[in-house]
C-alpha cells in the first residue's frame, strides 16, 4: 500500500522521468514539457470545479460526468469553459 | 431522505449481437442474446427514461446497426425530448445509412478505432479490413455534417501507435476518446497497461490538450484516466466528482437487466425491468448501494487516507472491482503513480 504521508525518498529528477515516460509513447522533451500543469490550470480548474458543484447539471446532456460514459460528442467541447481546461 | 437521483445518462445495450470479435470486449459480444428487448420493450424502456429525466441515451451493443429496428428506437428516443449517441464499431456504416441517421441529429455518432494501422486495429478487432471501415465511415460521417467521435481503447498493443492515430484525426473537428481496456469479459489481463505505461498515455494525452486548440484536436481521457494530479492538468473534459454509476448514469442490458453502468460486472445487476418497472429499481432505497448507500464513501486500497478521496471516491468503480476485487479503490490513479513513481518531487 502506497503511504499518503510524506516519505523520505532519494533525490529524483522529476523531468528526467517525465522524459523517459513521454519518449516511451514517443513524446519529445519539449512535449513533455508542455504536458505538465501550469498555475493558470490549477486556478482555472478550481474555478470550474467550484462551478460544476453549484450548477453543474444544467450545462450538458447527461450532466457533467455523462461524456464518460456515453461517449464524448465534438458538442461538449463547445460547453462553459471547456476551452481553458 | 435520501437524494432524487435523475438517471441523466444512459447506456443502452440494445443487442449483444456483434460483428466484430474484439479483444478487449468485456461483454464479450458476439451471439444475439435469446432474450432480447422486442421493439415494443424498448419504446417503452424509451418513454419511462423521458418520465425519469433522462436527457441523453446511448445506443450501444455488440453492434447497435445491426438491430433493424435502430433508427425506429433512436427516433422515438427523439421524439421524446432526449439526444441520442450511437456508439458503433463502423464497420456498417455507409452512404445508405449515413442518409437514415442524418435526419435524426444525433448528438454523436462514436466509432472505436483501436490502432493507427491496419494490421494493429484489424487484430485486435477480430475482424479483417474494419480498419479502412473505420476510415470509411470517418469519411461518411463528417461529410454529412454528423458530431462524430473516435473512441481509442488503449492496450500494451496499441499504445505507440495513439501519435499515429492523432496524425489521422487533427484537425477534422473529430472529438477523440482516450480510453483504457480492463481485464472484463475476453480481454486478457496480460495485455493490460502498465502503470507507467497508462502514466505514458496520460502524459500524451495532457501533451495534446496543451499542444493542439480544441478546433484542432479535440481529445479527452476517460472515466479511467485520472485523478487529481499533482502533476499533470485535468485531461479528462471536465472535472472527476466521483463514479456516477447509479446516481446520474444508468445501463441497460439488452435482456433487460439494470445496473448503474455498463462497465460494470453481473454481479453489480439491480434487476430486470421486465419484472419490476425501471422507475421502482431506481427508486428502491436499497439499490446502487455501492454509491447511494453504505459503501459510498468507502474508499478502499491506496484510497484510504488521501485527501481527495471524498471527492475522487476512489476512482472508477469497474477498474477498482476488475483489479482488486474491492470497491473504490482503483490502483490507476494519475495521483497514486505519481507517489509510486516518485513523480511530485522535483
Amino acid at each position: 500500500m502506497v503511504s499518503w504521508r510524506k516519505e523520505k525518498m532519494k533525490p529524483t529528477n522529476q523531468h528526467t522521468k517525465l522524459e523517459h515516460l513521454g519518449q516511451a509513447i514517443g513524446l519529445d522533451t519539449e512535449e513533455v514539457a508542455r504536458a505538465k500543469r501550469s498555475a493558470r490550470n490549477i486556478i482555472v480548474m478550481a474555478i470550474v470545479a467550484g462551478a460544476f458543484i453549484t450548477f453543474g447539471n444544467i450545462l450538458m446532456p447527461g450532466g457533467p460526468a455523462g461524456q464518460y460514459y456515453s461517449g464524448v460528442s465534438i458538442k461538449d467541447f463547445g460547453h462553459l469553459f471547456s476551452g481553458w481546461l | 431522505m435520501h437524494k432524487p437521483w435523475t438517471p441523466l445518462s444512459v447506456v443502452w445495450e440494445t443487442t449483444l449481437h456483434c460483428n466484430m470479435h474484439c479483444m478487449h470486449c468485456g461483454s464479450s459480444a458476439g451471439t444475439k442474446r435469446t432474450n432480447e428487448l422486442s421493439t415494443q420493450e424498448g419504446l417503452h424502456l424509451c418513454n419511462d427514461l423521458a418520465d425519469m429525466g433522462t436527457r441523453l441515451v446511448a445506443l450501444m451493443g455488440g453492434e447497435p446497426f445491426l438491430r433493424e429496428d435502430w433508427d425506429t428506437l433512436a427516433r422515438h428516443i427523439k421524439d421524446r425530448g432526449m439526444e441520442v449517441t450511437i456508439l458503433s464499431n463502423g464497420y456498417l456504416i455507409d452512404d445508405a445509412l449515413v442518409r437514415k441517421l442524418r435526419p435524426l441529429e444525433p448528438y454523436a455518432v462514436t466509432i472505436s478505432i483501436d490502432g493507427g494501422t491496419h494490421e494493429t486495429h484489424d487484430a485486435i478487432r477480430g475482424t479483417t479490413e474494419s480498419f479502412q471501415h473505420c476510415l470509411d465511415s470517418l469519411e461518411y460521417l463528417t461529410n454529412a455534417g454528423i458530431p462524430t467521435t473516435v473512441v481509442t481503447t488503449v492496450q500494451h498493443s496499441n499504445l505507440r501507435e495513439l501519435p499515429l492515430l492523432r496524425d489521422r484525426l487533427l484537425g477534422r473537428g473529430i472529438a477523440w476518446q482516450i480510453q483504457m481496456a480492463v481485464p472484463m469479459g475476453r480481454f486478457p489481463r496480460s495485455e493490460m497497461l502498465s502503470p507507467e505505461e497508462f502514466y505514458s498515455v496520460a502524459l500524451f494525452i495532457a501533451s495534446l490538450k496543451k499542444t493542439f486548440s480544441q478546433q484542432e484536436l479535440p481529445v479527452m481521457g476517460a472515466h479511467n484516466f485520472g485523478y487529481c494530479s499533482q502533476v499533470l492538468p485535468n485531461i479528462m473534459l471536465y472535472p472527476w466528482f466521483g463514479c456516477q454509476a447509479g446516481l446520474t448514469s444508468l445501463g441497460v442490458h439488452s435482456d433487460g437487466a439494470v445496473n448503474g453502468c455498463m462497465s460494470l460486472p453481473a454481479a453489480f445487476t439491480e434487476g430486470n425491468i421486465r419484472s419490476r418497472p425501471l422507475k421502482e429499481l431506481w427508486q428502491d432505497p436499497t439499490a446502487f448501494s455501492y454509491n447511494r448507500g453504505e459503501f459510498k464513501d468507502a474508499v478502499s486500497g491506496s484510497c484510504v487516507g488521501c485527501r481527495k478521496s471524498k471527492r475522487c471516491r476512489g476512482g472508477c468503480l469497474t477498474v477498482s472491482y476488475a483489479l482488486t476485487g474491492a470497491y473504490h479503490g482503483d490502483p490507476y490513479c494519475l495521483r497514486r503513480l505519481e507517489q509510486q513513481l516518485h513523480l511530485n518531487e522535483k
